[in-house]
């Protein structure tokens, strides 16, 4: 059963992306005021703050799980050093740095008012660009990225990422009046 | 309609982005108020489903493919050019997917065959060389074995990809008894290297005159 770590190590890294891709979305969400009449906007950033948070918590998931996992071939030096890795460098390479921004995000966000408003801003957008090296590590990486699923699984992704983003960037001239 | 719910939700919105600390969420120190509180633990809570149902589903997926066995299933190489007499394992092709009959080799089973090895071309892929073996009945040139004689097996996850590919395509290719196998999903580049191996491995056993048996 030593292939134990090896499953939940895929599991984890799905789930953690999966919450990465919603922290992104609800975030956008909030933020281009697009929340709707029937949650109030408090709920979608009270539930962006806990998604931004488990994916951290299910990323930390992944790694102690492919760190215990003997057949991934990544220990701690790779975990934390780019580009270290014996094999697949560049994926990994991907997620490691996704790592680090998402610690970025999340542990600035908590003592946020330490930070004016547009540095904590820049930092926290840095998640968008975790959430898509997240994405290719895991297309690149993943022993299910060829699979059908996984595929339809990262398109869907994207799509809602990119739909949250276009909302932001495009979508909403009241966020504008409302300032 | 009572009061204009997205007026409501507006002006919340509104004094929320004018107020320097955010209202809701973990930095409001001691006044915590999780205004999705059922959400969240929805959440966590289909979070850790998620994680427990793919690692089961994982561990049916992989079933069958446990490493060192898989590899012990798959014939040895021999030395290429000269009849050696092998003994032949059963040979599970002709329960393979495709519902063929009895492979060529099904009859043989158990019996101490003459064989002829032809090594196929080396084939990189993009996770390293690949080279098959075809083993085919001296004199016929009916095909009777797959060995492998290289594969990537540089990194833990190749070797794990392999022990679950390696072995289908080899039953897959005593049933067709050509070259023209399916592409294994989740094994694309070793698929495409297997076949491209084959392929010339069975070109070299018609350049020696014995393509008898070989369907190609
Ligand atoms: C992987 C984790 C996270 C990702 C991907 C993420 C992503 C985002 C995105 C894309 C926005 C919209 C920003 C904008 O449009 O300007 C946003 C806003 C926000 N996020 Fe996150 N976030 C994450 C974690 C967190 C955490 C852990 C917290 C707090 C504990 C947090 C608090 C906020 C707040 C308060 C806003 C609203 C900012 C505003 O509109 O003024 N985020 N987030
Ligand atoms: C230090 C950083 C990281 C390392 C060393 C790492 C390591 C790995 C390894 C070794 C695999 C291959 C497992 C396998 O399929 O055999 C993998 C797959 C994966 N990782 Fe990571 N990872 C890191 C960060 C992340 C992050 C931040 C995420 C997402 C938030 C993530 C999500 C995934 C996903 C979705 C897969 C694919 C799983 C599958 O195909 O079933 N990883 N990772």
């Amino acid at each position: 059963m030593t292939d134990l770590w090896w499953f939940l190590s895929r599991a984890t890294g799905i789930v953690a992306t999966i919450l990465a891709v919603a922290a992104l979305a609800w975030g956008f969400f909030f933020s281009s005021r697009n929340t709707g009449t029937r949650l109030r906007p408090a709920w979608w950033l009270d539930l962006h703050n806990w998604l931004g948070g488990l994916a951290l918590v299910f990323t930390a998931a992944h790694l102690l799980t492919v760190l215990v996992d003997r057949g991934s071939g990544i220990g701690v030096i790779q975990i934390l050093v780019p580009n270290t890795a014996p094999a697949r460098t560049w994926p990994m390479t991907w997620g490691v740095i996704a790592t680090y921004l998402f610690a970025v995000v999340v542990f600035t966000s908590w003592p946020r008012r330490r930070f004016t408003k547009p540095v904590w801003r820049v930092l926290h957008l840095t998640s968008v660009v975790g959430v898509v090296l997240a994405g290719l590590h895991a297309y690149q990486a993943g022993s299910d990225a060829r699979l059908l699923a996984t595929r339809i699984g990262l398109l869907v992704a994207t799509a809602v990422g990119t739909y949250a983003l276009g909302l932001r960037l495009f979508g909403s001239r009241r966020r504008a009046a409302s300032r | 309609m009572t009061p204009d719910p997205q007026l409501a939700a507006r002006i919340e919105a509104l004094e929320r982005s004018r107020s320097s600390r955010p209202a809701p969420g973990p930095s409001t120190g001691r006044r915590r108020r999780h205004a999705a509180r059922k959400s969240r633990i929805a959440a966590l809570f289909l979070s850790i489903v998620t994680t427990g149902s793919l690692s089961v589903a994982f561990f049916f997926m992989e079933a069958g493919a446990q490493s060192q066995a898989a590899f012990a299933a798959l014939p040895e190489p021999i030395t290429p050019g000269r009849a050696t007499s092998v003994v032949v394992p059963p040979v599970d092709a002709a329960r393979s997917s495709r519902g063929a009959g009895p492979g060529r080799g099904e009859s043989l089973t158990a019996t101490p065959v003459r064989v002829e090895a032809f090594n196929g071309r080396r084939v990189d892929t993009r996770f390293g060389p690949l080279q098959v073996q075809v083993q085919v009945r001296a004199g016929t040139g009916e095909l009777v074995d797959v060995a492998v004689v290289a594969f990537p097996d540089g990194d833990p996850t190749s070797r794990r990809i392999n022990a679950r590919s390696l072995p289908r395509l080899r039953s897959e290719a005593l049933a067709a008894q050509s070259s023209r196998i399916d592409t294994i999903s989740g094994a694309t580049y070793t698929s495409r290297g297997y076949e491209a191996s084959l392929q010339s491995a069975i070109d070299a056993v018609r350049a020696a005159g014995r393509q008898g048996g070989v369907a190609l």
